[in-house]
């Protein structure tokens, strides 16, 4: 009996070792917010453990890489609560990225740094670099000869206005590094009262790009800066072939279309200008080929620099010139010539991107395609928004919007005759949206009398005198109303002063008089206040001229369809021009007795669907907490994409050139916990 | 057999009728699991400290809520509290463990204590703190210098500030169940006028009400209003209630401006299985049937909401930063809010800043004209982390502040250095301590240190080894 048991226990034993062979420990992940590739290793953070896991991409399937106890995969103990991971990049000749000597891995706040060793043999923590600040960006740049590392550091502090200051230290190999404190750091460069937000090295050696953040304004530059004399080669927002360079801003948030050129008459436009936001995430493209030699930084837009507004969020790319080459940095141009639009996704939060070179993916419907440089971003809603980044464009999987629609409320019931007719929305410009044609409406949104009305933009533009100013809380003498006076030009006023209001602080809209020739309002609940328009009369909101800013156009749609008629045609097939209207209508004259309230109302389409790495729905019901992806990689062997998901303390693989019409999603492999 | 239940019944009468002879008081020298946690300046120079003890594992019969003046607490050797910029850099931080508190700065509530709001008023500082455990009590007492009173104890039992405190859960018992709010647990207080009388208390709690009661069904949640001045709770959700109904899925916490409540989500089954969670939800103050939903959710999916602040109120103001804690990935949510004037305020996600293991609280560290830090207490990291909203990044992350950081309470002052600074405390749930952290200059946040911790980690770890051991407490 005894030995009966025996036997089964060895069994049992070896039926165990059998399956560990071929089964992956669990690595404990806690923490999962950065990914970095580093040659045939991803290094992710388990930041809660403070300590970084590798994963060996060599192997198939992909593994941990092992302790020196091989049951158990390698943990790399690191500084407290690394979230971020920085590599030691640098670039072979046609572009293509290696990771020399190390990973940096650091959190924000934190005033420390451990240098990790790339290499095989080695891959532990070689030394704790301890800046004395706190830290706010990374970057590092290997040697072309491998031999030492510049490893450039972004502190803040916060005395007066503050001062961010990027900092190189010059590393050498591990074994010298593991002996002997590095030299100390150089001052590369100071920004009195902004800090640094994003750092990013460039294949010209001892040149960076710093994204700045200006305290308290959160407005900033984005500087190209020789780090070996700390002189800033350029501005990637604010390129100086503009009489005033900082005209870029009002260029490029819409404010206008175009500002004189340094030296003539002639006017810069939305080419001549850069990022159209500070930046708060960079990236490198380095690719390089006979047609298309230049470097390009990707820059993820600061959103907190304008409330998210279009014009500071999604993803956009300046071309920096040649050595030796006249011109300043600029905006990239896409397929049709033109200034690239915002990348954007179709919701949430960007929360990362990164770019891949030579990359396949199987678009939906159309198979496995291989992309010379695809770009991924992950977002708060849990998309994984993919993109063209050479030339850079969305993918745009709808066949175009529908058309728009209208109805009507009577705010007494039922519906009112007359209203808009022959609708026309643009392609590319139009949203998704609802857009409200309201009598007698308001033209801005509630505010406190301050001593007088001083309407801002958009709202000065459309008011004219006799509009309401329409009162919460005031009786006004019976009336909870004041007129406006004036006109433009002369400035505006108000027929009186507000009178027996409640808590003694008045609040007011402005309202579109009925009485005018145009007593409807126009709004969209994306696009905002639209203008006002009158019966008989055709209202057009423009998509912008397409030689400026485009500012209202969201995406180019595809450039064999589509393109301004002046444009170069690659494609050499016919094109059309961009639309120059987001919405047109004209409105048929309501009834004699319509009231203030009473509405028209338009719904109209995008006809935008980019292309989304959708995530099985049936690996997430295994795997829960799937929320939000905060870092995206892709193997440059094997089409495998890898995403970090804090949320759920793993790494999911996902492959994307196994698309499954199915399941409506790419295959995933168990995730990495 | 009969007379034996008949004395059993009458022990327990006596024993309800007289909560003076609770068997088995909490400790009245120390923290016992301490949640909610407030400071005021008013009565003391180093200011005075509302710190509630909530029995978590119910050792004992009761929780405390105990009245700390910071100006008496010292160490085993008689050193006290420095003043803010005092505390040597590199130095150990301070053990507080004698606490200094008489029997007036003591009250019994019930256990399981949630946050804790104050309304502070020319004759008292008024410290309402609500009780998950049985009954759910809305409970009050005020401050008056250094003695705590509870307006509607007995004189035959003082010490007993839950007995006799509004429930929030009375009509559990009705054919309905509802309105009623279970596990009470987010407590704030507004006031922008001058008058007392206008001050407004919200509360929120964590679990959703069913109706009827007890059958998992028709869940639903509530944000409960009432005057902090006359806390009384009217038990109707129709115009006049104190209820409002928010509908499905849980509430954590609340922040007012003049006309909106922006209360954060707890995750809440819906009975059938169905996680349900809405991070954020605003209630219209001037009509409570106006509750708006921002499904900020489609800006960033989270598993549950927790602690949440607008930046300080100015009268008809219209527009504010929010912040917001996310659990599950745990994140730092920032927003602009704007229209709070008008019927639909507008919330924008503007930032996330990805937080250590499980964040809870947040306080706001106003700086004059520009914008605020952020201090959030990250419970399993055992961190606070400081995040400078000018910059967008966490520029301190204060370790070595115990076990468990909890809840969190804020005090700006100019510190020694003639600067403006702020000391933060913490209730460390844990150890049952409350870490004492400074920022000598805010200008300087990065500097942020523990410089104390307040009472005996004993009382909550008796079995901890420095503890047992006799050596240092």
């Amino acid at each position: 009996m005894k030995r009966a048991l025996l036997a089964a226990l060895a069994l049992a034993v070896v039926a165990v070792g059998c399956n560990q062979t071929t089964s992956r420990p669990a690595a404990r992940l806690s923490g999962t917010y950065s990914l970095a590739l580093a040659n045939d290793f991803l290094f992710v953070t388990s930041a809660d453990r403070s300590e970084l896991r590798v994963l060996d991409l060599t192997k198939t399937p992909t593994d941990f890489v092992r302790a020196p106890n091989p049951l158990e995969p390698l943990a790399i103990p690191v500084v407290d609560y690394p979230d971020a991971i920085a590599r030691d990049l640098k670039w072979g000749e046609a572009g293509a990225e290696f990771v020399g000597t190390y990973v940096y891995a650091w959190g924000q706040g934190g005033h420390e740094i451990s240098a990790v060793a790339t290499d095989r043999g080695l891959l532990k923590e070689i030394r704790r670099i301890n800046v004395g600040l706190p830290l706010t960006a990374v970057a590092a740049r290997a040697s072309d000869d491998g031999q030492t590392s510049s490893l450039y550091v972004a502190t803040y502090e916060g005395q007066g206005a503050g001062l961010g200051t990027v900092r190189r230290y010059v590393l050498p190999g591990a074994d010298a590094l593991a002996s002997a404190e590095p030299p100390p750091p150089t001052v590369v460069a100071t920004f009195a009262g902004s800090a640094v937000n994003a750092l990013a090295v460039l294949p010209q050696d001892g040149q960076i790009i710093v994204s700045l953040r200006e305290t308290p304004t959160t407005l900033g530059d984005v500087l190209w800066i020789d780090a070996n004399t700390g002189a800033t080669l350029g501005s990637l927002r604010f390129p100086a072939n503009l009489a005033n360079p900082l005209d870029c801003a009002a260029i490029t948030s819409g404010a206008q279309f175009s500002s004189p050129l340094a030296g003539g008459t002639a006017e810069g436009s939305r080419a001549d200008c850069g990022f159209s936001a500070p930046t708060r995430q960079l990236w490198i493209d380095a690719v390089r080929d006979s047609s298309d030699p230049r470097v390009r930084v990707w820059g993820m837009l600061d959103e907190e620099s304008c409330g998210r507004q279009e014009y500071c969020t999604g993803l956009e790319a300046v071309e920096l010139p040649l050595q030796g080459e006249a011109g300043a940095p600029k905006i990239v141009l896409d397929k049709l010539g033109l200034p690239m639009p915002t990348l954007r996704p179709s919701s949430g939060l960007l929360t990362s991107f990164s770019l891949a070179p030579n990359a396949a993916i199987s678009v939906p419907g159309f198979g496995v395609t291989t992309f010379p440089l695809l770009g991924f971003a992950t977002t708060g809603s849990g998309s994984i928004f993919v993109f063209d980044a050479r030339p850079p464009e969305v993918f745009n999987l709808s066949a175009g919007p529908n058309a728009p629609t209208n109805s009507s409320q009577r705010l007494s019931g039922g519906e009112l005759s007359g209203g808009p007719v022959d609708m026309f929305t643009g392609f590319g410009a139009a949203r998704n949206e609802r857009i409200s044609i309201v009598y007698g409406g308001v033209l801005s949104s509630v505010r406190a009398w301050d001593g007088g009305i001083f309407p801002e933009q958009p709202v000065a533009s459309l008011l004219q005198a006799g509009d309401r100013i329409s009162f919460a809380n005031c009786s006004t003498d019976g009336t909870g109303e004041l007129l406006v006076t004036g006109s433009p030009d002369a400035g505006f006023g108000a027929s009186g002063s507000p009178s027996g209001c409640d808590a003694g602080v008045a609040l007011f809209a402005f309202r579109a008089a009925e009485t005018s020739a145009q007593p409807f309002v126009v709004s969209g609940s994306v696009t905002g206040l639209m203008g006002r328009v009158g019966p008989g009369q055709t209202f057009q909101f423009p998509a912008a001229d397409f030689n400026q800013r485009l500012s209202r156009y969201f995406f180019h749609t595809e450039s064999a369809l589509l393109a301004p008629a002046n444009a170069p045609n690659p494609d050499g097939g016919a094109l059309k021009p961009l639309p120059d209207e987001q919405l047109r209508f004209e409105l048929v004259a309501p009834p004699a007795d319509v009231q203030v309230g009473d509405r028209y109302i338009i719904d109209t389409s995008a006809g935008y669907q980019p292309l989304n790495v959708p995530v099985d729905p049936l690996v997430l019901g295994a795997y829960p907490n799937h929320y939000v992806p905060t870092a995206v990689v892709r193997s440059p062997t094997q089409n495998r994409l890898y995403l970090a998901y804090p949320s759920a303390s793993d790494v999911l693989e996902i492959d994307v050139t196994n698309y499954s019409s199915t399941s409506g999603a790419y295959s995933i492999s168990v995730p990495y916990q | 057999m009969r007379h034996l239940l008949c004395i059993a019944a009458a022990i327990a009468l006596a024993t309800g009728c007289s909560p003076d002879a609770v068997p088995n008081p909490p400790p009245t020298d120390g923290f016992y699991f301490p949640t909610g946690i407030a400071t005021a300046t008013s009565g003391a120079d180093a200011g005075l400290l509302f710190v509630a003890s909530s029995n978590f594992d119910k050792r004992f019969d009761r929780g405390l809520m105990s009245l700390v003046d910071l100006t008496q607490v010292t160490s085993a050797d008689g050193q006290h509290l420095p003043p803010l910029g005092a505390a040597p850099y590199g130095a150990l931080p301070l053990q507080l463990q004698n606490l200094a508190l008489n029997d007036s700065q003591t009250l019994q509530i019930q256990s399981l204590a949630g946050e804790i709001a104050l309304f502070q008023t020319t004759d008292f500082i008024r410290a309402f703190v609500p009780s998950r455990a049985e009954g759910a009590p809305l409970q009050f007492m005020d401050a008056v210098g250094t003695q705590l009173v509870c307006p509607y104890a007995t004189d035959r039992a003082p010490k007993d500030c839950y007995s006799n405190a509004p429930s929030l859960i009375a009509r559990e018992n009705t054919k309905t169940g509802v309105p009623r709010a279970p596990a009470p647990y987010g407590v704030t207080v507004f006031n922008d006028t001058a008058d007392p009388a206008n001050a407004e208390l919200f509360l929120t709690h964590l679990q959703n009400a069913d109706s009827p009661p007890n059958e998992q069904t028709n869940y639903r949640s509530y944000l409960v209003r009432s005057s902090a001045l006359n806390p009384e709770i009217i038990e109707s959700d129709a115009a006049g209630g104190s209820f409002v109904n928010l509908g499905l899925g849980g509430t954590n916490s609340v922040a007012v401006t003049h006309r909106w409540a922006f209360v954060s989500g707890r995750y809440q089954s819906d009975g059938a299985g169905n996680a349900i969670t809405e991070l954020l939800r605003l209630v219209d103050r001037q009509n409570d049937e106006n509750v708006v939903h921002p499904a900020i959710e489609s800006d960033f999916r989270s598993t549950e909401a927790r602690g949440i602040a607008l930046t300080q109120n100015t009268v008809f103001e219209n527009s504010k930063r929010m912040y917001l804690v996310g659990r599950t990935p745990d994140t730092l949510l920032v927003a602009d809010v704007n229209g709070l004037l008008g019927d639909s305020p507008t919330i924008k996600i503007v930032h996330q800043q990805p937080l250590p293991a499980q964040p809870n609280e947040l306080r706001l560290i106003e700086r004059p004209g520009r914008r605020p830090l952020v201090v959030i207490s990250c419970t399993g990291a055992e961190t606070v982390v400081i995040y400078d909203d000018e910059t967008s990044t966490i520029v301190a992350q204060v370790t070595g502040v115990g076990i468990q950081p909890y809840g969190v309470a804020v005090r700006t002052e100019q510190s020694t250095l003639g600067v403006l600074g702020a000391r933060i405390f913490t209730s460390n749930f844990g150890d049952g301590r409350v870490a004492v952290i400074d920022i000598d200059d805010l200008n300087q946040p990065y500097n942020a240190r523990v410089v104390a911790h307040l009472g005996s980690k004993c009382v909550t770890r008796p079995e901890d080894p420095s503890c047992t051991s006799g050596a240092a407490k």
